[in-house]
């Protein structure tokens, strides 16, 4: 890491804006004290490549030591059953990845696969029309819900999907022409697999980054149930967010949903075991059945397993502690005038009605480091109507097929820093900042018009803006 | 508070990394006193001044810190050329066994697997800085991964035919290009080479309470594909010996290489790769990876050195090439030193105090190290006041203090250095 050069006028700011609030400058410009705090006490402040990968600062020592052993078990790589390293195998048979951190590289963002490259930190859900009892997607009857990429020796994989790219031009009000792509996904079944059903739904989405989760997690419901307008009715500006309500495996309860694109998973610690089943083939307590259906057993069943379960509740719990401990980075440059300016823009194009800068987490985590805390994460954890454009058509619990949760954008500028690629949104078909914006429709389409019609120099500072993040 | 620390401070008032107490004071508040406080915090926060052009200022510093690194990179060379002589004698060792598997050979082997690990753990504080062991296509990896996909590469209990070596079909020829290259295969690592690859070739699966594996010779005689078995394990210790002579090319003296770099970049900066590796090994990879990991899951093979049972070396000499780096001072195969300005020197001229818990810190943590029972597969095993948990924890704990120390005195250099997530 470079050292940065000195910043007398960084310090000079902070003392003239506390001497000053709320005069000369708009409001919205100095109405967020401590604003580069992005997690209040638990803000990190590096900038390189492992931005994402740090424990909150004000980590005690006990859970330190939880992140480490977390941190372990979500970085190496789970091996094939029966090894010497009993806690660490069990891989499959069928796979994604053989670690967390194979996808969430860095602890950061995945990617859509190159063209000639076997996907890794993006994955394909399956579902079939209708609901299951607990109101889920239901999965498909021969491939389930994520499609198998590779297995392990003894046994095939699903197939791949090759994704191509349908260029959409389009231009700025100014005359400035852009070029978005939209995949398009094709299902290649290998070896015995059948062709797909005909009316099977499929949805790419790539790994999202980790950190400040857990400071999500710590939001209280009411908070977020707060900024939800299902009707439109509090303040009729064509913004609705709405909460899913999704079953959770513990409690076997319909609790809030908070995590994953569509805000399926109501904790981390499901989110986390879906993940290892799903994505590594690891079964846990919460998961106690391998990731393979009924039509797949007569083949699958008989292949060594890692154990039942293969991670254990106080593992599992560890992974998931690791990932409520990860921290997200304080801002970069924002004192600039361009990143200020970029933030009025922000605000007056309606993006913060959705990503809602600021809240205050709760005192009820386990982590107690989490508790009490002003964060900026820019979310609001809720539903929004994303127009077709964006739209996946498969429903999940009561996201509809064009609704997708507000994703946090925290850290959001250390992207390329971190994973070295600007992929955005669900399915990384976003090359970039611009283009992400672009592609918002539906209750977010004004704001996308207020963007599209400004100069290139305001395109600019609000894209500056979303890069100190 | 120290002089030179002072001095740095003053020299050293710019660049405020981060204003948090300030900007938090959003209450009304006289406003001479939030310059009076601002002022104060940033004289007074250990975090808040960046010094390097301080340093550059300070002739006697930048003296004493160019003499680390030439020291350190004395030591890095050294080290790894013992590391290559060893792996060199346990390629000898693992043909003689190949020509004559007999039991003697074997366990001639296995020594020389055991000694060639004590110089290499040593190496291990030379990672975490993308250094030519773990830059982008570093060979750490092929050197030293963990855990072993053990059925990647041979059978194993439950599974006779698993593993290249039972797949003829599919790999006619082994080579050590092909082994580098199943180990990065689907883009992560299947763990087929290294030390640890060769540990399982040795040893076999470690089945039993007591002792370590016990491969039968035979698998290297009678056994199905016995011959595919020595060509592998041959293969393995080619491709060891490889990436050890690339790692010594890299620290050699009067080339155009890393060493060149390390040694002509900004001082600062490669003390700051130094502390690193330092507080790295010594807050996440020894006292977290090893030792917590090992504690907490209670799995007995859930150990670095599973298949030999060595893994009390792991940590004692882990400890030690901390302490090499601290001391200025390794001691080689040969039992001469290589001896110079060390870390220690450096943290001296800082703040004496430091230096001295620092000291007494790293020693404490090489002391405890060695009072863990053997094996550490049993060490782990039992109730928390068991003698072996008990121990673990003891250096656990030493490590970690070691590593915040480590972090307070890289602030006083003006920067911060890491103790957990892996840097490359």
């Amino acid at each position: 890491m470079t050292l940065a050069p000195p910043n007398i006028a960084s310090l000079a700011w902070v003392i003239t804006t506390s001497l000053t609030p709320a005069q000369g400058a708009p409001e919205i410009e100095n109405s967020m004290p401590s604003e580069e705090l992005s997690g209040g006490d638990t803000t990190v402040f590096q900038n390189g490549r492992n931005a994402f990968g740090l424990p909150i600062a004000n980590i005690s020592r006990e859970n330190r030591r939880a992140h480490v052993v977390g941190n372990s078990f979500f970085n190496k790589n789970w091996v094939l059953a029966p090894a010497s390293t009993e806690a660490r195998d069990g891989l499959g048979p069928l796979f994604h990845a053989r670690s967390c951190s194979s996808c969430h590289t860095h602890d950061g963002r995945g990617r859509p696969p190159e063209p000639d490259e076997l996907m890794t930190s993006l994955l394909i859900r399956l579902s079939v029309p209708g609901k299951t009892s607990h109101g889920g997607p239901i999965p498909d009857p021969t491939y389930g819900d994520q499609l198998g990429v590779r297995a392990v020796p003894g046994a095939d994989p699903e197939g791949n999907v090759e994704i191509s790219y349908k260029e959409v031009p389009g231009h700025f009000s100014d005359g400035s022409p852009y070029t978005l792509r939209k995949p398009i996904l094709n299902l290649v079944p290998s070896g015995a697999y059948p062709a797909p059903k005909e009316d099977v739904l499929l949805s790419a989405r790539v790994a999202p980054p980790v950190h400040g989760l857990g400071l999500l997690e710590a939001v209280p419901e009411k908070t977020i149930l707060s900024f939800a307008d299902p009707n439109d009715s509090k303040s009729s500006d064509g913004i609705s967010g709405r909460p899913n309500w999704v079953w959770n495996k513990d409690t076997q309860k319909e609790e809030l949903g908070r995590f994953g694109w569509k805000a399926n998973q109501p904790n981390l610690r499901q989110q986390t075991a879906d993940a290892f089943l799903g994505d590594i083939g690891i079964t846990s307590p919460v998961n106690p059945r391998e990731n393979f259906t009924a039509t797949q057993a007569a083949s699958l069943d008989g292949l060594p397993n890692g154990g039942t379960p293969e991670i254990d509740d106080h593992l599992l719990n560890r992974v998931v502690t690791y990932q409520q401990t990860l921290a997200p980075p304080a801002r970069r440059n924002w004192t600039d005038p361009s990143v200020r300016h970029g933030k009025q823009i922000f605000h007056e194009a309606g993006c913060a009605k959705c990503h809602i800068p600021e809240m205050e987490t709760g005192d009820f985590h386990p982590v107690s480091e989490l508790n009490n805390q002003t964060i900026r994460p820019y979310t609001d954890l809720l539903l929004h109507d994303m127009g077709e454009g964006l739209a996946d058509h498969r429903p999940d619990f009561q996201a509809s097929g064009t609704e997708w949760r507000t994703p946090p954008l925290w850290g959001i500028g250390l992207t390329e820093v971190v994973n070295g690629h600007t992929f955005f949104l669900h399915d990384g078909r976003a090359r970039n900042l611009t283009e992400a914006i672009l592609w918002h429709g539906g209750e977010a389409e004004v704001s996308r018009e207020h963007f599209r019609n400004l100069p290139k120099q305001e395109r600019d500072d609000l894209i500056n803006f979303l890069n100190s993040l | 508070m120290p002089t030179r620390t002072l001095m740095l401070l003053k020299l050293g008032l710019n660049n405020p990394r981060r204003t948090i107490p300030i900007s938090t004071m959003n209450t009304p508040t006289n406003p001479s006193a939030i310059v009076a406080l601002t002022l104060a915090f940033t004289f007074l926060h250990p975090t808040i001044w960046r010094n390097a052009s301080a340093q550059a200022a300070d002739p006697n510093l930048k003296a004493l810190q160019a003499e680390t690194v030439k020291t350190y990179a004395d030591i890095v060379y050294a080290n790894y050329q013992d590391t290559l002589a060893k792996a060199q004698n346990l390629q000898q060792a693992l043909e003689s066994f190949s020509q004559t598997p007999s039991i003697e050979t074997l366990t001639k082997a296995k020594q020389s697997w055991i000694d060639a690990r004590l110089p290499y753990l040593q190496t291990e504080v030379f990672r975490f800085y993308a250094g030519p062991i773990d830059d982008e296509d570093g060979p750490e990896g092929l050197l030293n991964a963990w855990p072993m996909d053990e059925a990647y590469i041979d059978y194993v209990e439950g599974n006779p035919n698993a593993g290249i070596i039972n797949n003829p079909a599919d790999f006619p020829d082994l080579t050590a290009a092909l082994i580098a290259e199943l180990n990065e295969k689907d883009g992560e690592e299947n763990i087929s080479s290294g030390f640890h690859a060769i540990e399982f070739l040795l040893w076999g699966q470690d089945l039993s309470a007591e002792g370590p594996g016990e491969r039968p010779v035979t698998d290297y005689t009678t056994a199905p594909n016995a011959d595919r078995r020595k060509t592998f394990l041959l293969a393995a210790a080619d491709l060891l010996i490889e990436n050890l002579e690339s790692l010594v090319a890299d620290w050699a003296p009067d080339k155009d290489n890393y060493r060149k770099m390390f040694l002509t970049a900004d001082s600062a900066e490669s003390v700051k790769s130094i502390l690193t590796g330092m507080s790295m090994l010594s807050g996440f990879e020894l006292s977290g990876e090893r030792l917590l990991v090992a504690y907490e899951t209670q799995a007995q093979e859930d150990e670095h050195s599973c298949f030999s049972d060595t893994t009390h070396n792991d940590v004692v000499y882990n400890a030690l090439g901390i302490a090499n780096v601290w001391n200025g001072s390794y001691t080689r195969n040969d039992g001469s030193t290589v001896t110079g300005t060390g870390i220690k020197d450096l943290a001296q001229s800082l703040n004496p105090d430091l230096a001295n818990k620092l000291d007494t810190q790293i020693n404490a943590s090489v002391l405890q190290s060695k009072a863990i029972p053997v094996p550490f597969d049993q060490a782990i095993l039992g109730e928390d006041d068991s003698p072996g948990r008990q121990g673990i924890m003891i250096v656990v704990a030493s490590l970690e203090d070691q590593a915040d120390l480590i972090v307070e005195l890289s602030r006083l250099m003006g920067f911060e250095v890491p103790i957990t997530e892996e840097a490359s």
